[in-house]
């Protein structure tokens, strides 16, 4: 079952929320459309789902013309950001909604109905919980639910809207490794809405990053962290340092080199960095596996960021106030001029 | 303060001055005055209450009294909601207007109200011509008593009713038809059970305030013997003739049915509502 999105455009008022974006699916792939808010990623979301409609462009499902197909005809599974758990249904019941909702001619009789859910809930490992209302459960569990809500009618595709944005880091992290196992064991495609980059490089397939109405890359976590195509999706996946003048043969005149805090070299004596720069060490954040250095420019006032593993950190024994040597080890520069994204 | 049985810690303090308080002010101003009526009806002989309050005239009244209440209390319930739902819904020009006319029924004296729809209502009247011509008479029949209490009830069910429907995230209904509910079942299994405990107290509202109601009834439903006369015209006539203790009597009757209306309304809510209290 795949999903593809040729064309779509879809304006509110003067605002341009998707300008032409085209994107193509495959059944069995998990995709992250990722980017930062306003950027039209929800929007396209909601157009696949069938709960907006595209001001002109396509939506195929299964190589199927959808484009005006009604979202409830669509058998597309959609997950919101805030649960949309039904608060005067049980857990359970929440759960066969959507098999209780159909006609009594396609309607499984009530004993399936129970296995399926049950089934369900033990997938989600809530089955203890059957008969509590959302309003007695925890963010992490509300989103289980909702998931298996959404699962119980067997949708064609999965679609997510920012599934753990409104959880706590460590839930989050848990249910993302959770939702990734699921989708390998469902085989149908699924598209998960994120404005969160360590969550879209970890957990999906294929990564689009979205500004501004348009999508600038789509590849695996690997090719658009690797090859960023422009400024944006390099800051947008990660942190940056700027370098506005020449360093180094490779750059050109009046570009700006783009640099990420890890790939800083570091040194006290100026010999082993040729063309390095003078900065002040300030704040040291050393709590956890990497070191977090902030670094001043002696000669420009700029405040640069770098990264140490604890090892170097302490072989080096910086402290607040020491003169260090700052060469970047790999400086990216891309000519297009447009402007590092953040998230 | 343990020990008290029914106070549980809580952050904010002056629970007996605000518990000691309720109950003094509900007895001052609700109790005692009603026992009253059980007090001053008790002055007379059993044989002179029982003929006070089933007297062939007055058990007409109960009927049209209860019964157009209950009639108006549900019309208003459909009413109010689709009015609700549309001020909340729906953005059009107006729409302060329109929110603020809905209040006025609370607002007017009922006498006005009254004698505002007999008028309009009447052979002769702006609407009440029309309905002549279809052989509907509204004025001076059971069914003006319906208009008028419809009139004073209908704001209490919006205004119930609102803030449920506002607060209520269309997200869930997003959610109900991407499972496949069509757009009736959006309604009935959605919409229909959250704002449904809104609605009772909106229909318990209406109704009290129905079963109450004196001023706008009067005018509107000619007061014809057996016919058209609601029991507090009846309350009112007793003590015209100086018959106290009957008055009481029937005000009695008025207020065990009634309590024991609303006592019923406010069970069924409160199985409407078991999903809000769960925590």
């Amino acid at each position: 079952m795949s999903i593809e999105v040729e064309n779509i455009r879809k304006t509110y008022g003067a605002f341009e929320a998707l300008k032409g974006v085209s994107l193509r699916i495959e059944s069995g792939e998990l995709v992250a459309l990722l980017g930062p808010s306003g950027s039209g990623k929800t929007t396209l979301l909601r157009i696949i789902a069938g709960l907006d409609l595209p001001d002109s462009g396509t939506v195929r499902l299964h190589e199927e013309d959808a484009t005006n197909t009604t979202a409830r005809n669509r058998r597309v599974g959609f997950v919101f950001q805030h649960y949309a758990l039904f608060r005067h249904l049980t857990v359970f019941e929440n759960v066969a909604f959507g098999l209780r909702l159909r006609p009594r001619a396609t309607r499984p009789p009530e004993r399936e109905i129970r296995d399926r859910v049950n089934k369900l809930l033990e997938l989600i490992q809530l089955a203890w919980l059957a008969d509590r209302y959302p309003s007695q459960l925890s963010g992490g569990q509300r989103q289980r639910v909702a998931l298996a809500r959404t699962l119980a009618v067997e949708p064609r595709v999965l679609l997510l809207d920012e599934p753990f944005g409104a959880l706590d880091a460590k839930v989050r992290k848990e249910l993302r490794r959770w939702l990734r196992r699921l989708h390998d064991e469902l085989h149908i495609a699924s598209v998960f809405v994120t404005h969160d980059q360590e969550e879209a490089l970890e957990v999906a397939d294929r990564v689009a990053i979205m500004n501004h109405g348009m999508i600038e890359q789509v590849g695996t976590p690997v090719e658009v962290y690797d090859r960023p195509a422009n400024a944006f999706v390099y800051g947008f996946l990660g942190d940056v340092n700027l370098f506005h003048e020449r360093i180094g043969p490779s750059a050109a005149r009046d570009s700006i080199g783009y640099v990420r805090p890890s790939e800083l070299e570091l040194s006290r004596h100026t010999g082993a960095l040729n063309g390095a720069v003078v900065a002040t060490v300030g704040h040291i954040g050393s709590a956890g596996p990497v070191v977090r250095i902030e670094l001043k420019r002696d000669d420009n006032g700029q405040i640069l960021e770098a990264e140490l593993s604890r090892e170097s950190f302490r072989e080096m024994g910086l402290t607040a106030g020491d003169k260090v040597h700052v060469k970047p080890r790999n400086l990216r520069v891309f000519p297009d001029g447009s402007v590092p994204g953040g998230p | 303060m343990a020990g008290t049985g029914f106070k549980r810690f809580n952050v904010l303090p002056g629970f007996w001055p605000a518990f000691s308080y309720t109950v003094l002010y509900l007895s001052l101003i609700v109790l005692i005055p009603l026992s009253a009526v059980f007090l001053k009806s008790a002055t007379t002989s059993w044989d002179h209450i029982w003929r006070s309050i089933s007297s062939p005239s007055v058990v007409a009244s109960y009927r049209l009294s209860f019964g157009a209440s209950i009639i108006a209390g549900l019309i208003s319930v459909a009413a109010g909601f689709l009015i609700a739902w549309v001020l909340v819904r729906y953005e059009f020009p107006g729409k302060p207007l329109a929110d603020a006319v809905v209040d006025l029924p609370f607002a007017l004296p009922t006498a006005v109200a009254g004698i505002a729809l007999t008028s309009l209502y009447t052979e002769n009247g702006w609407v009440g011509q029309y309905l002549a011509k279809l052989g509907i008479k509204v004025a001076f029949t059971p069914l003006g008593v319906v208009v008028a209490l419809t009139f004073i009830g209908l704001p209490f069910v919006i205004r119930s009713v609102q803030p449920v429907l506002a607060d209520s995230d269309q997200e869930l209904e997003e959610a109900a038809a991407s499972l496949g509910a069509t757009r009736w079942q959006v309604f009935t299994r959605v919409i229909f059970p959250l704002v449904r405990p809104a609605l009772l107290t909106g229909f318990a509202l209406a109704l009290a305030r129905a079963l109450g109601e004196y001023g706008s009834v009067i005018f509107i439903s000619g007061n014809m013997p057996m016919k058209t006369e609601i029991t507090p015209l009846l309350i009112v006539n007793k003590l015209q003739q100086y018959d106290y203790a009957g008055a009481t009597a029937i005000a009695a009757v008025m207020l065990i049915t009634s309590f024991l209306l609303l006592l019923t309304i406010n069970l069924l809510q409160r199985r409407s509502r078991r999903f809000m209290e769960a925590r």
